[in-house]
């Protein structure tokens, strides 16, 4: 069967492809099929109790109806904002630009849970907006909820839409928009009818992006959700406040439901995996300008919300440096002295962490992104959804499952920092992959060929012309991953234990118990690092490595 | 001559396509060997197979007298140059010329020493320590060949080296390509789809269509012989009529083509009445103002007539056939009207339609 695999591809053959393939199946398998299956059978070995909860008892139901809620809002705003703000960029000529685009890029590499974080310091209780208007007007402001949330998430999200859409825009031809304005259409009118219906398969992608994120998403919950509970932060509320690991496991099952049926629609409709790296070819046509009634809107939303973004980060950044935020603004490096410990402990275990994931998960996707792109063997797709589908798996329910999956024999490994490493690399695994694959397929199978022929082998071939040639695809996939296991907070806010404790949970718990100004300083410090680390690869690597896109 | 490479019954099918069909050829040491064909033929097919890149179906590879169906490509032996010459594009002229002898663990100096040697036949010495995105298409194909040639293979394998260099380069390449392979003493199996390219190179040529071969010969049997009629019209210029047997005599054949008779000479066995296709190269035929002497000569009507510098090219009309005839060096140019030709016997090619 494999002779026959290999019939088209001898070079499948080598002992290498297939211990690599081996290794890529046992790794997902055992690190993501079994801890999922291993933390199902509990929640449901008596019967489906557990599920039931879920149509019978108010608290579960109003989880799965506020979980689909908030999707359901935050979705289309956050596609709409992100596909303005990627026209607008990429099409139009306004000022500054520069400055809109880092506000995306800033909201692309820091903690997601920073905008929540920012946002109740500045409306939350004794925030800064809500305490002047308790002052002023005597109104007392609660964004606690729902709209709150929405708020945040759109913001939060937002920017995984426009690098979807960026790719797309830029690779449309604007002649056909020319076309349509010729035969008549408005500039709005040819827009729609001319550019969305080519956008039409990146609109599916960024929806189903951005949805799968509000879905799965945790910090912001957690921090702006108050009594709103979503699913993702009921899960956590059965662990932290009950102990009930088994009940968590079947409140992230339900979560897992929408999410994965969304990555199945994905992958029917668009046939591949989406991924956030931009492709599009730029296209060299000069553009006319839309009209001024177009403009001046887009130009007034995009202000309003980059400068949002602006005084949000604003605000962290204050925060970290004011004696007691809302009320005295004296500046003071207490909150600094006061988590000194805690931030160099929390940041070595972090960096740490982060560093291995990053190393680890960087190799594994180039592998699989070599086997996709250049054996041809009809294992491909398959191994490409198996790379893919842990992107569609709510970190939180990764993060309940080891712990019931790797608590005993014959994986023991709870409390190691081994547990958490595994964690990261098997979530942001699709995210290395892809950058991998971006850069593999432009390397022509001859080029491989031809060394083969030459006299070496697959793996000498991999190591003395592939690698060096796909090197900026390998470079990005260390820096996503490095950023995530940096950021990330929804699964292994349950794997790390007082030895292991990570910056990023550690922050967002100061931020939920109110230490605003401990959160804040930390966090100044987390983004510090890893824009830090952004800037050391772009000087190292060069030009060549492409980290979203064009953008950076 | 010692065979070094030899395939027996090669068979390749993509799903539907026979891409290689039942071929069979041999390659002597120091051959240089052109593969010929249209389009989609199965030429990269071929090669791919000889190289390992692909597994045959069926059939056998023997490349120094031992079988390597099982043996990996790279240690075959060959050397394989892609149409696209895929340098290596982050490494210098020098380090993609000595890739295969650091891969091979030639020591270093050696290893520098025969590249150097190599670059100098191909004379890309001054371009060792430039990059692939540095050198002009003609340079590239010079490099890529000398990265082939520098780990001495048992066969050279050259898919479409030529193609794109510009025309004038390609017929200058192309002596050239011939002079380093004397002077090396090396077996090449060069694949083209240019009929000039192959006639000008080979020792041999090996024919090729829809995955099969079709003839292999010296350049001028191929020519001057086709053993087909696919081989007779994709070579060279070919007149074409359609006839019916009348007799069959012990050396010839008459076949009648529209109350005309023409005399063949007869290869294979026919019988009366057999349809079949004459073919006849327009070079071969005599052209004549004056009746002349004999057999198959035919009154014509000159309808047309196209000066072409080494040659003056005819058309004519044979009972309702256009005929070309081509008539090298200087002569009277014949007028508008009636003429005679005569179509030598031996030189038509005779198949059964
Ligand atoms: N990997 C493949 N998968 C499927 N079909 C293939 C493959 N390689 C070749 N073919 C088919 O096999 C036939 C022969 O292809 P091949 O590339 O060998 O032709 P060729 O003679 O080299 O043509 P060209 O002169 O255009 O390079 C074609 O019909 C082609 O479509
Ligand atoms: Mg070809």
């Amino acid at each position: 069967m494999l002779r026959r695999l290999a019939r088209q591809d001898p070079l499948a053959k080598d002992p290498i492809v297939l211990i690599l393939y081996l290794s890529i199946f046992f790794f997902v398998i055992l690190f993501t099929f079994y801890p999922l299956i291993q933390g199902f059978i509990p929640t449901v070995t008596r019967g489906l109790e557990y599920y039931e909860k879920f149509l019978t008892e108010r608290l579960y139901k109003d989880a799965v109806i506020n979980t689909f809620l908030i999707a359901a809002i935050s979705t289309p705003s956050a596609t709409l904002l992100g596909l303005i703000y990627a026209y607008a960029l990429t099409r139009m000529r306004i000022p500054f630009k520069k400055l809109y685009t880092y506000t995306v890029i800033i909201q692309l590499i820091a903690p997601p849970f920073a905008t929540g974080l920012a946002f109740i310091m500045i409306f939350g209780r004794n925030g800064v907006i809500s305490r002047f208007l308790e002052f002023t007007l005597g109104y007392s402001l609660d964004i606690y909820g729902p709209v709150g949330l929405w708020i945040v998430e759109t913001l939060t999200f937002f920017p995984i839409a426009f690098l979807v859409f960026v790719g797309a825009v830029k690779a449309l031809d604007p002649t056909y928009e020319y076309a349509a304005k010729v035969l008549g259409a408005s500039g709005i009118r040819s827009f729609f009818d001319v550019n969305l219906r080519l956008l039409y398969p990146s609109l599916l992608a960024a929806i189903i992006l951005v949805a799968m994120n509000v879905f799965s998403d945790f910090g912001n919950p957690l921090l702006v959700g108050g009594n709103f509970y979503v699913l993702a932060t009921l899960a956590y509320t059965h662990v932290v406040g009950w102990g009930d690991y088994v009940g968590a496991a079947a409140t992230a099952y339900v979560l897992l439901a929408p999410v994965i049926i969304l990555f199945f629609i994905q992958w029917k409709i668009l046939g591949r995996g989406l991924y956030v790296t931009v492709t599009g070819r730029e296209t060299t046509v000069e553009l006319r300008e839309p009209s001024r009634y177009v403009k001046i809107p887009v130009i007034a939303l995009m202000t309003l919300v980059s400068g949002i973004i602006i005084t949000l980060y604003a605000s962290i950044l204050l925060g970290a440096i004011t004696r007691t935020w809302g009320v005295d603004y004296t500046f003071t490096l207490k909150h600094f002295e006061d988590i000194s410990l805690a931030a160099v402990n929390t940041l070595r275990s972090s960096l740490t962490v982060a560093i291995f994931s990053a190393i680890l998960c960087a190799t594994i996707g180039f592998f699989a992104a070599y086997l996709v792109t250049h054996r041809k063997i009809l294992l491909n797709k398959f191994t490409e959804v198996l790379v893919s589908v842990t992107n569609a798996i709510p970190g939180t329910l990764i993060g309940i499952a080891y712990i019931l999956a790797f608590a005993r024999y014959p994986f023991a490994l709870t409390g190691s920092a081994l547990i958490i490493v595994l964690n990261n690399v098997v979530r942001f695994l699709p995210l290395a992959f892809q950058s991998g694959k971006a850069v593999l397929t432009q390397v022509d199978s001859t080029i491989e060929e031809t060394s083969i022929t030459l006299g070496d082998n697959v793996l000498g071939s991999l190591r003395r012309v592939l690698l060096p040639l796909a090197g900026a695809g390998f470079a990005s996939g260390l820096v996503y991953s490095f950023i995530k296991s940096m950021n990330t907070v929804s699964a292994v806010i349950f794997l790390q234990t007082p030895d292991t404790r990570l910056m990023a949970p550690f922050i967002l718990g100061l931020g939920t118990h109110g230490y605003w100004g401990q959160a804040a300083a930390l966090s100044s410090l987390l983004i510090g690092i890893v824009i830090g680390s952004l800037i050391i690869i772009k000087l190292t690597v060069g030009r060549k490595i492409k980290i979203f896109g064009e953008l950076l | 001559m010692a065979e070094i490479l030899k395939t027996v019954n090669l068979w390749k099918r993509f799903g539907k396509v026979e891409a290689v069909k039942d071929v069979s050829f041999s390659i002597a040491s120091g051959e240089y060997v052109v593969i010929l064909g249209p389009s989609g033929c199965g030429k990269t097919t071929l090669l791919r197979l000889i190289a390992g890149l692909y597994e045959p179906d069926r059939g056998e590879i023997y490349i120094d007298g031992k079988l390597v169906n099982n043996v990996p490509p790279h240690k075959r032996g060959i050397a394989l140059m892609f149409q696209n010459y895929a340098l290596f594009p982050h490494m210098s002229v020098l380090d993609n010329i000595l890739y295969g002898l650091i891969v091979r663990k030639v020591p270093k100096d050696e290893a520098i020493k025969r590249a150097k040697e190599v670059s100098k036949i191909l004379n890309i010495e001054d371009l060792l320590n430039r990059y692939p995105h540095q050198l002009s298409g003609g340079q590239q194909q010079r490099v890529a060949l000398a990265r082939a040639l520098v780990v001495e293979p048992k066969v050279l394998l050259l898919d479409e080296p030529l193609s794109n260099l510009d025309a004038k380069i390609r017929a200058k390449v192309r002596i050239e390509l011939r002079r380093i392979q004397r002077d090396l003493n090396l077996t090449v199996l060069h694949v083209t789809h240019d009929q000039e390219e192959a006639l000008a190179l080979s020792d041999k040529v090996i024919i090729m269509n829809q995955g099969m071969i079709e003839q292999i010969g010296r350049p001028v049997d191929i020519y001057y012989r086709p053993a087909t009629v696919f081989v007779a019209d994709f070579i060279g210029t070919t007149n074409f009529i359609k006839g019916i047997v009348k007799e069959v005599y012990e050396n010839r054949v008459m076949v009648e083509v529209n109350n005309h008779h023409i005399q063949a000479t007869r290869i294979h066995d026919y019988d009366r009445g057999d349809k079949v296709i004459l073919a006849f190269r327009p070079e071969d035929i005599v052209i004549s103002e004056n009746m002349m002497e004999g057999d198959n000569l035919f009154q014509v009507l000159v309808k047309d007539k196209i000066f072409m510098g080494p040659y003056t090219r005819y058309i004519v009309d044979l009972a309702g056939h256009e005929i070309i005839v081509d008539v090298y060096g200087r002569h009277k140019i014949l007028g508008s009207g009636e003429a005679f030709i005569k179509i030598p016997s031996e030189r038509i090619l005779i198949v059964r339609e």
